[in-house]
C-alpha cells in the first residue's frame, strides 16, 4: 500500500484544518498549501480534491462563494458552523489514529 | 519557489478554447475548470517563461493526470445534483408546512374532490367523471412542461437534463391513474374515490411548484455564472 492511500484517507481532516487556519481558500490554493506545508511530501491531485470538497459542501461542512479574481471566476471554500465543530473532531480522530499507529510501529520508544 | 505570473485578459479566451476542445462546452463547466487551469498555466509559465502559452496549456493539462478536467466537472455535477435535489425537497417540505401553501393544497384537494363527486352524482358515465380529474392534471402538467422547455435554449443540454431529472424527484403517478380510471367503471365508495382524486390534485400541485422552484434556482445559477 502506497503512502498516497494513507494520505487519501486523511484528506478530509487536512482540508478542514487548512480552512480552519486560513479562513477561506480556493481549490488550487489548497493543493499548493498542502504541498508547501508538507515540504513536498504530500500532494493532492484534482481528482481527489474536488470530489472531497463537493462532498464536504453537500454535508454542510463547507460553504462556497464565487468572485472575480485575475479576470476569472474563483470559488472560495470556507467552514460553516457545523464544519468548525467537525474540524476538531476530525483532527482528534486523526491524531488518535497516528498515536495508535506509533505505538505499534515504535513499541520500544513508546514504552519508554 | 517561482513567483507566479498572471495571465492577461487577452490570454484567458485561449484557455477557454482549450477547455472547449476537450469536450467541456457548457459555460458553467468552463468557469468551474478555468481558475484552477489558469493557476496551473501560470505556474508552468513562471517555472519556464520561455515556452509558449500553447505549450504551457498542454503541460498544465498533462499535470491533471490521465482523466484531465473530468474529475473537476464530475465533482461539480454531483454537487449540483445534490443542490437541486435539496432545493426540490426543501420546497416540498415548505409547501407542506407553510399556512399559505397548506390552504392552496386544501383548495386543490377540494377541487379534485368536488369535480369527481359532481360528475359522478350528475349521472354521467363514471369513466367520464373519473377521467376529468386526470385530464385536468395532465393539462396542468403539460402547460408546466411547455413553460419549462421555453428555457431550453437558454441553458446547455447537459445541464438541462440534469435539472430535469432532479426536479422530477417525486414520482409521476399519471399513468397509474389512467389504468385506475379505465378499470374503475362503477364504485360504491364515492367518498373514497373523491378523497383519492383530491389527494392526487394536491400532490400534483406540490410537484409542479417544486419543479419550478428548482428550475428558478438553475436559471439563477446561469445568470450568476454569466455575470461573474
Amino acid at each position: 500500500m502506497s503512502s498516497k492511500a494513507y494520505i487519501k484517507g486523511s484528506l478530509t481532516a487536512v482540508i478542514l484544518k487548512l480552512l480552519e487556519d486560513n479562513g477561506r481558500m480556493y481549490g488550487y490554493e489548497i493543493t499548493k498549501k498542502v504541498k508547501e506545508s508538507s515540504r513536498g511530501g504530500m500532494r493532492i491531485n484534482e481528482a481527489a480534491l474536488y470530489p472531497a470538497l463537493h462532498k464536504l459542501v453537500s454535508e454542510g461542512l463547507l460553504e462556497t462563494e464565487s468572485e472575480i479574481a485575475d479576470g476569472r471566476v474563483r470559488k472560495y471554500y470556507s467552514l460553516t458552523k457545523k464544519g468548525k465543530k467537525q474540524t476538531s473532531l476530525e483532527i482528534d480522530a486523526l491524531k488518535e489514529a497516528i498515536a495508535s499507529l506509533s505505538l505499534i510501529l515504535n513499541p520500544k520508544t513508546s514504552n519508554g | 519557489m517561482d513567483k507566479p505570473l498572471k495571465l492577461t485578459a487577452e490570454q484567458l479566451p485561449f484557455l477557454k478554447d482549450f477547455i472547449r476542445k476537450r469536450g467541456f462546452v457548457d459555460p458553467v463547466q468552463i468557469n468551474e475548470i478555468l481558475d484552477h487551469f489558469a493557476c496551473k498555466v501560470e505556474e508552468v509559465l513562471a517555472a519556464n517563461p520561455k515556452i509558449s502559452l500553447q505549450q504551457a496549456m498542454y503541460d498544465a493539462h498533462t499535470s491533471f493526470g490521465i482523466m484531465g478536467f473530468r474529475p473537476i466537472v464530475e465533482a461539480f455535477e454531483e454537487g449540483m445534483k445534490f443542490k437541486y435535489k435539496s432545493t426540490y425537497w426543501k420546497t416540498v417540505k415548505s409547501l407542506m408546512k407553510s399556512p399559505k401553501w397548506v390552504l392552496l393544497i386544501v383548495l386543490s384537494f377540494l377541487l379534485g374532490f368536488q369535480i369527481t363527486r359532481l360528475t359522478y352524482l350528475h349521472g354521467w358515465d363514471a369513466r367520464i367523471g373519473i377521467f376529468i380529474a386526470p385530464v385536468i392534471l395532465w393539462l396542468l402538467s403539460m402547460i408546466a412542461d411547455v413553460f419549462f422547455f421555453k428555457f431550453f435554449n437558454q441553458i446547455h443540454q447537459s445541464r438541462f437534463n440534469l435539472i430535469y431529472k432532479c426536479s422530477k424527484s417525486l414520482p409521476n403517478p399519471d399513468f397509474l391513474i389512467l389504468i385506475f380510471a379505465i378499470n374503475y367503471r362503477e364504485t360504491k365508495h364515492l367518498i373514497l374515490l373523491c378523497v383519492f382524486f383530491g389527494l392526487y390534485y394536491s400532490y400534483t400541485l406540490i410537484r409542479v411548484i417544486s419543479h419550478y422552484r428548482t428550475l428558478s434556482d438553475l436559471i439563477e445559477d446561469y445568470k450568476t455564472s454569466s455575470i461573474l
